[in-house]
């Protein structure tokens, strides 16, 4: 079997002109229903006559003779509606099938069970009214409000568009026009003298439209959208303050090849492998989620029917917002994910690429990029992605262990210089963070390293523990 | 795999193979005071700390590097090039 046979082979259960057929079939039954519906009424009636009575007591046959100005109420003639709607839905999904299949052919796998995935009617009068609001910033004079509230009207408008009716207002916009939108939505400069000079979206709020496009729009669409909403697209850039630390040579983007699956088997603390990004205060937290509570880790991502991916991700204020990233990863020079993950499943890849995308309190005051996430506090990643508060615990094993037992995740760092026994020497890595993997039968605590199984984990005695680590930080999974 | 000079970042592993990961290098600790780093190995399920000044070999089993620059802080790094 050929590579290109592989791929279209995963949606083989789905035989399109089969579907089609039956679309058609459903169509004339829709078309014949109300003659039909009429003939056996006819002919009902014509034998209740010639019987003097009632032909029939069978409910079925009875119903057809009930109508309100002669419009059947029950099967066969009430059948023409839901007939054509069967019709409508099941060619759209035979649509939508055969654009999967082409995204299969770019290397981008949806999953098959997305396919049925349906939506209701485009209207035409939805995408003029978001086109007509966007061209209507044109010169508009936003008053001493600022422009703030039209640009979330617009927001609100193009967020609750279908993907049809979003593929209508992206063509027929002007380049002005989307240019002019994106430098007013992406306006966030403050000089400090007007309230009202910096009136674009939030970081979140924009994440969050650039992002629901994102969600809807086809696959050539998306770079247009990358280019309006700068922040749904991360750069790979770590180490990139001073060119020095930059460890990972020719990196492009694209989806790996062979198509690789968000997940392989189920969720486990050990998919997670650092890769060429210093966010091990991060993954750490995602091993610690991972390995507590799994379920949380596989609601919180989704595949979305053109092949982007979606990451539950919640703001300072416990928030959820829906972070969507197209399925381009940062790869090697060989086609392997350069960032975090492995090469079997894909899933902590694209929560480090939202992650990312979202983060918004870098202590270098980094946004939207890789460089932002690198190198930060153990107790900041969990509310991130839990919507949970954080604890920032003092380096006491009693109060570590209490944590633990009580569910909660603990991240713990290392000191920047630190000289450890030598028994320790394989495994202890100095500024670095850990999670709480568990206690030994005799009293020992477990950490684990989030660069991946193949690193060994830390067994420690209480007082070890208090003595190589300086910081710790929990947060529960769930309330 | 040694043909190119490599950096290697601290809390960051220099995986020597992305497909398996199995296969790394990575700072363990600087020592300010010696001027000298402690340089993981790891290969076949052994992360083995060579301590290592400007200058030093390391000398695995899959290629050979030599030490050209120990830069230790927060945000520090080793160079190392082919020996």
């Amino acid at each position: 079997m050929t590579e290109s046979d592989q791929s279209t082979s995963r949606y083989v259960g789905f035989d399109v002109p089969q579907i089609r057929g039956l679309v058609t079939g459903l169509r004339a039954a829709a078309t014949s229903a109300p003659t039909l519906h009429q003939d056996v009424a006819a002919v009902l009636a014509d034998a209740d006559e010639d019987t003097d009575g009632p032909v029939t007591t069978s409910p079925g046959l009875e119903n057809v003779m009930v109508s309100v100005f002669g419009i059947p109420l029950h099967a066969p003639g009430a059948l023409a509606g839901p007939l054509d709607e069967i019709a409508d839905s099941s060619g759209r999904r035979c649509d939508h099938l055969e654009e999967l299949k082409d995204l299969e052919q770019d290397g981008i796998t949806v999953d098959p069970s997305l396919a049925f995935l349906d939506e209701s009617l485009p209207d035409r009068a939805d995408a003029d009214e978001a086109v007509e609001a966007i061209e209507g910033l044109d010169g508009k004079d936003f008053g001493t409000n600022g422009n703030r509230d039209d640009l979330r009207d617009i927001a609100s408008t193009l967020k609750g568009l279908s993907s049809a009716e979003l593929n209508w207002v992206l063509n027929d916009l002007s380049v002005e026009d989307r240019q002019r939108l994106s430098e007013l939505v992406g306006n966030t400069d403050d000089s400090g003298l007007n309230p009202f000079d910096h009136n674009g979206l939030p970081h979140h709020e924009r994440l969050d439209l650039g992002g629901a496009l994102l969600s809807k729009a086809t696959p050539g669409q998306w770079s247009m959208l990358t280019q309006m909403f700068p922040g749904v697209h991360p750069p790979f850039d770590p180490g990139d303050d001073n060119k020095k630390g930059a460890t990972i040579d020719g990196v492009t983007w694209d989806v790996p090849k062979p198509p690789v699956p968000l997940f392989d088997d189920g969720v486990s603390a050990d998919d997670i492998s650092q890769g060429g990004v210093g966010d091990c205060w991060f993954l750490a937290s995602v091993v610690g989620v991972a390995g507590r509570d799994p379920q949380a880790i596989r609601e919180g991502i989704k595949q979305n029917p053109n092949g982007t991916v979606s990451v539950r991700l919640h703001d300072s204020d416990g928030a959820a917002h829906w972070v969507t990233v197209s399925p381009e990863l940062p790869l090697d020079e060989n086609g392997n994910p350069a960032g975090a993950g492995g090469t079997d499943e894909l899933w902590v890849a694209y929560y480090e690429k939202a992650f990312a995308t979202f983060y918004d309190q870098d202590n270098d005051g980094h946004t939207g990029s890789y460089r932002a996430i690198e190198g930060d506090f153990t107790d900041k990643a969990g509310p991130y992605l839990t919507g949970r508060p954080s604890e920032d615990l003092d380096v006491d094993f009693d109060e570590v262990r209490e944590s633990y037992e009580d569910g909660k995740v603990i991240v713990a760092g290392t000191p920047g210089e630190k000289k450890v026994e030598d028994k320790f020497k394989d495994g202890y890595v100095t500024g670095h963070a850990y999670v709480v993997d568990g206690f030994t039968d005799d009293g020992k605590i477990i950490l684990r390293n989030p660069w991946g199984t193949a690193y060994p984990k830390l067994e420690m005695t209480p007082e070890e523990f208090e003595k190589y680590f300086s910081s710790a930080g929990s947060f529960p999974t769930r309330d | 795999m040694a043909s190119q000079q490599i950096r290697v970042r601290r809390r960051v592993p220099y995986w020597l193979d992305n497909a398996t990961r199995d296969r790394a290098l990575a700072v363990m600790s600087f020592d300010t005071d010696t001027g000298s780093v402690d340089l993981g190995y790891l290969a076949e399920g052994t992360n083995t700390v060579h301590t290592l000044g400007v200058g030093d070999r390391l000398d695995t089993a899959e290629a050979s590097w030599r030490v050209t620059e120990i830069h230790p802080g927060d945000e520090g790094y080793v160079v190392l090039e082919p020996a």
